[in-house]
């Protein structure tokens, strides 16, 4: 039975994931352990952790695959450093020392970290991990593949044709255009964190109109072809890896906001940002959609599998589908660089004759938590701790209530959403509960919206449209239904959409428990769903992590596996 | 008198003196006291002992509670003053608890609330002497809790290694071990200064590589189609 390892790593969520006989048996993130937000850094503790759930010694592994080619980012780069010469004097120092001094031999410092004969450890294409990771999971068997992401070694944008087991690489288009760091440049300029704020810019743009869209057809120009191009006068990523765009586009589109004021969206200030990111979203879209139209006139084929960071955009996801040639669309959970280290693994079993991995069939693929380390600790804490015959029925009846319940339940989630194995759940309608978590557990932006999910069954009674390959992992949005607005208040957006999770028992059991509790309760079948875990953070892993969170937010209850804690009211 | 206190008496008008440099050691802290969670939250998973693993959560609680403190602070300083505010908390660890084991660690947390413990007192002073009403509030709410971990650290400490003079000797080692590391650390300062003036040495010489490589390997614009290969 060949067992691969998948690793991504050193640029932005290291993750490793380990696939058995082509079966994919776990992918975590190293943040989740490392409790490090993003952590880029090598995730050998990831990499235990997959192998401690596959039951298999490091010895075991047949390959251990790197989701990158080193060798060939190191030429990017140093061409790069070249062509804008001097302009990137103030990088060069640093680029030369990341990439010679780690990056490079990332493929030894795998092998020794994890103890593996280093002929094991190789490495394949960045872009084409992404795109295996996506359509490998996928429930096609032929399919057009877009990867769109900040870069890889070069390209930053491909287009595939996935087709059974081989996966056809048809065109790019290279770096320094890139509708990543188009996108990353806007989210600076909004003052938010690169890497982190761009969810921020997707929900702000819904408050927002496009009204500089010209504006924007100057920073990227779309053609008739579908491919595009910057225009990188308006960008300084070739120089500047912090901020990433020039002066040139404050000229165009007024000064940056400045990182950290609060936000004020009735103001003439704020307004301003919140059409900048409007116009960045239906830009972005149109790209997104050129790409699309090509990929499938190419490949001839009528479902889309797309991958990369830009891929995490919902809100284009959702007009992909409606508006291209398309009859389904996927988006593999951790469509970001995380992804890479699942498609890595694939594409090194397969070259091993192992079976496909076959569709996804659920995201949680991390470590379970330990009921009695859970139960001893929660002891010691003086936290009362029950154990719970029907967890999900106390749940159902505490969010019915009113209740913001910390659910940590089942296997951790694989990728940046929380699907109900590690969340915090109310109920949709009240708006009251909403602005609590916005203010006081997660102190976001009050403009960003929470998602529902709801029970797979009853999509149809709450939004228009139906469920699609992206539903289950909440990579895609949907209009509620006008009527439905008032019971979904707390998760309906700006525009009248929400990002909604469709719940199966096959593919998030304990959270489908809980809509059938509710719906046994005569309550509709639908939750507030958002990750668990305070600002800043990464989502929480393990009991110690779930604890740790309790005792820092002012959460109503908290379910751990079949433990409830409930928090003793004020005297 | 020690040198950290020493050193901070000193150093108090020059930093406490200017808004902008109140708000950087504010913001400096908030960081130092949101990297003590991240360690004291890996120590209670690491550790196998629930008792010491809750206490480890109680005292990343009160860290991620003086972080949110003195970032508050650090805020209301910037805004008051019309200074930039500051950047939100980035983590880095080390992963003490991984590398050293729990006595080694336990035995550094101990030295390094002491430490931390002794500079604030001497803010305090100053805060105490300059009508710094709120800093002092500040400071006051913060050493509370740092004098609770420096006592508890101690006595699991002893715990642990044995006697208390084995948990003195293992303080000793840590503060042995922290000043090698400084030493470390200034080493690598010196280096990077050499290898930033060394590469942009090497950067002129790439001057000769300028006309070539754009000639030769130009960007690329639209599509490309590469020699594809199929898996
Ligand atoms: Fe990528
Ligand atoms: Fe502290
Ligand atoms: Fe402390």
């Amino acid at each position: 039975m060949p067992a691969v390892l998948g690793i991504s790593a050193y640029y932005h969520d290291a993750a490793a994931a380990l696939l058995v006989d082509g079966k994919l048996v776990a992918a975590i993130q190293e943040e989740r352990l490392s409790r490090i937000k993003n952590d880029p850094s090598l995730p050998v503790r990831a990499a235990e952790a997959c192998l401690r759930l596959g039951g298999l010694p490091a010895t075991a592994l047949d390959r251990v695959v790197f989701y990158e080619q080193p060798f060939a980012k190191l030429e990017r780069v140093m061409l790069q450093l070249v062509r804008t010469f001097p302009r990137s004097w103030r990088q060069f120092p640093r680029a030369l020392a990341s990439q010679l001094g780690t990056k490079l031999w990332v493929l030894d410092q795998l092998a020794e970290a994890l103890g593996v004969d280093r002929k094991k450890v190789e490495c394949v294409e960045h872009h084409r991990s992404h795109a295996a990771s996506a359509f490998y999971t996928s429930p096609f068997t032929d399919a057009a593949v877009v990867v769109v992401d900040g870069v890889g070694e070069h390209a930053s944008t491909s287009l595939w044709h996935g087709h059974g087991r081989t996966l056809k690489q048809l065109a790019t288009i290279d770096f320094p255009h890139s509708l990543g760091l188009l996108y990353a440049a806007i989210t600076a300029y909004l003052g938010f964190a690169v890497n982190e704020g761009e969810y921020k810019v997707m929900g702000l743009a819904a408050w927002g109109s496009p009204r500089y869209q010209d504006a924007f057809a100057k920073i990227v120009r779309l053609h008739n072809d579908g491919s595009y191009e910057l225009d990188l006068r308006y960008f300084a990523h070739m120089t500047d890896t912090q901020l990433g765009f020039g002066p040139a586009l404050e000229q165009l589109l007024g000064p940056r906001r400045p990182p950290g004021l609060r936000w004020d969206l009735a103001s003439d200030r704020d307004r301003h940002y919140a059409d900048v990111a409007a116009s960045l979203q239906v830009t972005l879209e149109r790209a997104l959609l050129g790409l699309t139209r090509r990929a499938c006139e190419l490949t001839g084929a009528t479902s889309l599998c797309l991958a990369g960071g830009v891929a995490l955009n919902a809100v284009a996801n959702a007009r992909l589908l409606r508006e291209a040639p398309l009859e389904n669309m996927y988006v593999h959970p951790a469509a970001g660089d995380a992804g890479g280290a699942v498609g890595a693994a694939i594409l090194a079993s397969l070259e091993l004759g192992t079976p496909l991995p076959g569709p996804l069939q659920s995201a949680a693929l991390g470590p379970a938590i330990d009921p009695a380390r859970a139960w001893d600790l929660a002891t010691s804490l003086g936290l009362h701790p029950r154990r719970l015959d029907d967890p999900a029925t106390v749940c159902a009846h505490a969010i019915a209530n009113g209740k913001i319940v910390a659910h940590a339940r089942g296997r951790l989630e694989w990728g940046p959403r929380a699907l109900g194995q590690r969340s915090l759940l109310a109920d949709p309608s009240d708006r009251a509960t909403r602005e609590r978590i916005n203010r006081v557990i997660k102190q976001r932006e009050a403009f960003r919206p929470f998602a529902p999910a709801i029970r797979e069954r009853d999509m149809a009674d709450y939004f228009i449209g139906s469920t699609n390959a992206m539903t289950p992992f909440m990579t895609t949005v949907a209009p509620i239904q006008p009527s439905m607005h008032e019971q979904l208040a707390a998760v309906t957006h700006e525009d009248g959409t929400a990002r909604l999770q469709t719940v199966t028992p096959a593919k998030a059991p304990e959270l489908a428990a809980v809509l059938d509790a509710l719906t046994n309760a005569s309550r509709p079948p639908v939750v507030l769903n958002t990750s668990l875990n305070g600002p800043g953070e990464p989502i929480v892993a393990s009991a110690e992590d779930a604890l740790g969170f309790f005792l820092r937010h002012p959460v109503d209850c908290m379910l751990l596996g079949d433990i409830w804690l409930e928090r003793a009211k004020a005297p | 008198m020690r040198l950290t206190v020493w050193t901070a008496r000193v150093l108090n008008p020059i930093v406490w003196r200017r808004r902008r440099g109140v708000v950087r050691k504010l913001h400096q802290f908030a960081l130092a006291e949101r990297a003590s969670m991240v360690d004291m939250r890996q120590a209670a998973r690491l550790t196998p002992s629930p008792e010491r693993a809750a206490a480890y959560l109680r005292h990343a609680d009160d860290e991620a509670r003086h972080a949110h403190m003195f970032l508050r602070r650090a805020q209301e300083v910037a805004r008051t003053s019309s200074l930039p505010a500051p950047g939100a908390l980035r983590v880095d660890t080390e992963h003490l608890f991984d590398t050293l084991g729990e006595v080694a660690f336990l035995a550094f947390v101990h030295y390094g609330e002491a430490r931390a413990r002794r500079q604030f007192e001497t803010y305090q002073d100053w805060f105490l002497a300059n009508g710094r009403d709120k800093d002092h509030a500040l400071f006051d709410a913060v050493l509370a809790d740092e004098r609770r971990h420096e006592r508890y650290t101690y006595a699991f400490l002893c715990e642990l290694s044995g006697s208390e003079a084995a948990a003195k000797a293992a303080v000793r080692r840590a503060f042995w071990w922290e000043a090698k590391r400084r030493w470390l650390r200034s080493g690598r300062t010196v280096a990077t200064a050499i290898y930033f003036v060394c590469s942009w040495l090497l950067y002129v010489v790439l001057l000769v590589w300028v006309p070539v490589i754009r000639l030769a390997r130009p960007a690329l614009r639209r599509w490309q189609q590469r020699p594809n290969a199929l898996t």
